[in-house]
């Protein structure tokens, strides 16, 4: 047992919770409340939720793995996701947060359904989202497992205080305490990443009897500082594609753009975001860069699965900086993965019913937890796999929110079909070459000369305009 | 002015797909970090000087 951690991991916990608890005080008790804050937030919360929400485990684990693997294409990949983002936010995303401060949405679904006049429309994306979002969940659950094992904590701890803090800090005050917490998240994730970097530059590579210039070196003769054999032109499209739109795809990040209180919180938190994303993807990519360079020198393992390069490296920490980097992973997780539940809990409401209140609201997050909980001990390898794709299997709602909010009001009724059958069609695409390839394999496989998500996306952006052009 | 700006944006975005595989494929030194951050910090600036100067949300 790693008592170092179990202190860390306490602080963290009982630091949040009183977060949560103090954010009660701003919390009005009703539905729009609890989904949205009343969009009465200001930049910071607003920047923080944000970017804690969109930046998950994968980060820290997944993106140190993929540099570590792949070199600096790596890089490439997530910083245009980033600017898409920030474009997306800078356009799109500000008629979203000035429609929802007319029409009062309260979830991604409910504002789908609204701007295409549909509530078939409506439960449709909130059947999506379920379909996509729980494997998803589930697959955060489990990756928590590995951090609670740096701390000699076994599955059963892992399993029940991941739903416990995920659900805990929800069941408190809605958005009001898991933007309270994001924020508190967000701030350990950059911090303890600041620091995860540092160390390896200040302590790691001296203490290997190497330096910084002579591991550039190693990168740059090895070739991981440019692009290597993975990144070929379909496989960079193939991881691209679904992230450069996630920004209008995926309900957890739609939901938040409901959140400022006005235009100047709107566009410092986007400013704020944008600075801590760019940050934060850096600190990852030369975490894993750096470890690359060290194995090209033989000093660090030279082949192992991306996911182990960080905790490799959490074990040869001081203990109390490991810990406070792997609680910062926990954080990460746990930050994405509540907004997850309340932004799919608001669609699955709002599409089912039309009084929904307080008590229901927090029994279908319940719900949620419990089966996203019940799927990562079942370990059922093919759900936790089918995470891999739920970028792609959200893809079709990009088409679909764009042309709604460009079009707010001329949609029409080929517009509604259209956007009904542009969501079936790709969802269906992606499911079937999940199925018939397996998920990881699909998700870099070419159809026609392009990845399956670049084929989601073209067929459901044609049926879209189709419709909306007979509208 | 919309229509510029968006069309920039599209225009730096696609170079951030295009750009390394036609001016950067020999590249090793270095180079693609500095291209991508580069390029994803003007992104960033203009989307910030757009939402306040042009959308209208820069006095609240």
């Amino acid at each position: 047992m790693n008592w170092v951690f179990i202190a860390v991991f306490t602080a963290y916990v009982l630091g949040g919770t009183l977060i949560a608890l103090a954010s009660r005080r701003y919390f009005l008790g009703t539905l729009r409340e609890y989904y949205t804050s009343g969009g009465r937030i200001g930049a910071l919360l607003t920047a923080g939720a944000y970017a804690a929400t969109t930046y998950s485990a994968f980060m820290m684990i997944g993106l140190v793995g993929l540099s570590y693997n792949t070199g600096v294409g790596a890089l490439g990949f997530e910083l245009t996701y980033l600017a898409s983002t920030v474009f997306l936010l800078s356009t799109l995303g500000y008629r979203v947060w000035g429609l929802s401060k007319k029409r009062g949405w309260i979830s991604p679904s409910q504002m789908l359904s609204d701007l295409y006049g549909s509530r078939v429309l409506g439960l449709a994306v909130a059947v999506v989202y379920l379909f996509a979002m729980l494997p998803y969940l589930a697959a955060q659950i489990q990756g928590l497992e590995i951090i609670f094992e740096y701390g000699g904590l076994g599955e059963g701890v892992a399993l029940v205080a991941s739903a416990l803090l995920i659900y805990g800090w929800i069941f408190v005050a809605g958005m009001w305490s898991v933007a309270t917490t994001d924020l508190y998240q967000g701030v350990i994730m950059l911090a303890s990443g600041l620091a995860y970097l540092a160390w390896i530059l200040l302590a790691l590579i001296p203490g290997l009897g190497v330096d910084l210039a002579g591991v550039a070196t190693a990168l740059s003769s090895s070739g991981y500082l440019g692009l290597t054999g993975f990144w070929a032109p379909p496989v960079f499209l193939a991881y691209t594609i679904p992230w450069m739109f996630f920004a209008v795809t995926n309900p957890q990040v739609v939901a938040k753009l409901y959140l400022p209180r006005d235009g100047r919180s709107y566009w410092r938190s986007v400013m704020y975001f944008f600075v801590y994303g760019l940050t934060y993807t850096l600190i990852a990519v030369l975490v894993g860069l750096l470890a690359r360079g060290l194995a090209v020198l033989g000093r660090f393992p030279g082949s192992m699965p991306g996911d182990n390069v960080t905790p490799t490296l959490l074990a040869a920490m001081d203990p109390l900086l490991g810990s406070l980097v792997a609680i910062s992973i926990i954080a990460a997780a746990v930050s994405t993965a509540n907004s997850i539940v309340l932004a799919v809990s608001g669609s699955v409401l709002t599409s089912t019913s039309r009084r929904g209140n307080l008590l229901l609201a927090r029994a279908i997050d319940a719900v949620l937890v419990a089966a996203s909980t019940l799927l990562a001990w079942a370990r059922i390898g093919v759900i936790v796999d089918l995470s891999v794709l739920t970028s792609v299997i959200l893809l079709p709602l990009a088409p679909v929110t764009i042309a709604g909010v460009l079009l707010w009001e001329k949609t029409g009724r080929a517009g509604r079909l259209a956007a009904l059958l542009s969501i079936v069609s790709g969802v269906s695409l992606a499911t079937y070459y999940t199925a018939t390839l397996g998920p990881r394999k699909a998700f870099t496989t070419q159809v026609l000369g392009m990845p399956i998500s670049g084929l989601a996306l073209l067929v459901s952006t044609i049926i879209i305009t189709v419709g909306v052009w007979f509208s | 002015m919309r229509r510029a700006y968006t069309a920039i944006q599209l225009a730096l975005l696609a170079s951030m797909i295009a750009a390394p595989y036609m001016l950067f494929r020999e590249a090793r030194g270095g180079e693609l970090l500095v291209f991508w951050v580069a390029v994803a910090l003007l992104v960033g600036s203009l989307a910030v000087w757009y939402l306040r100067r042009v959308a209208g949300c820069g006095e609240g």
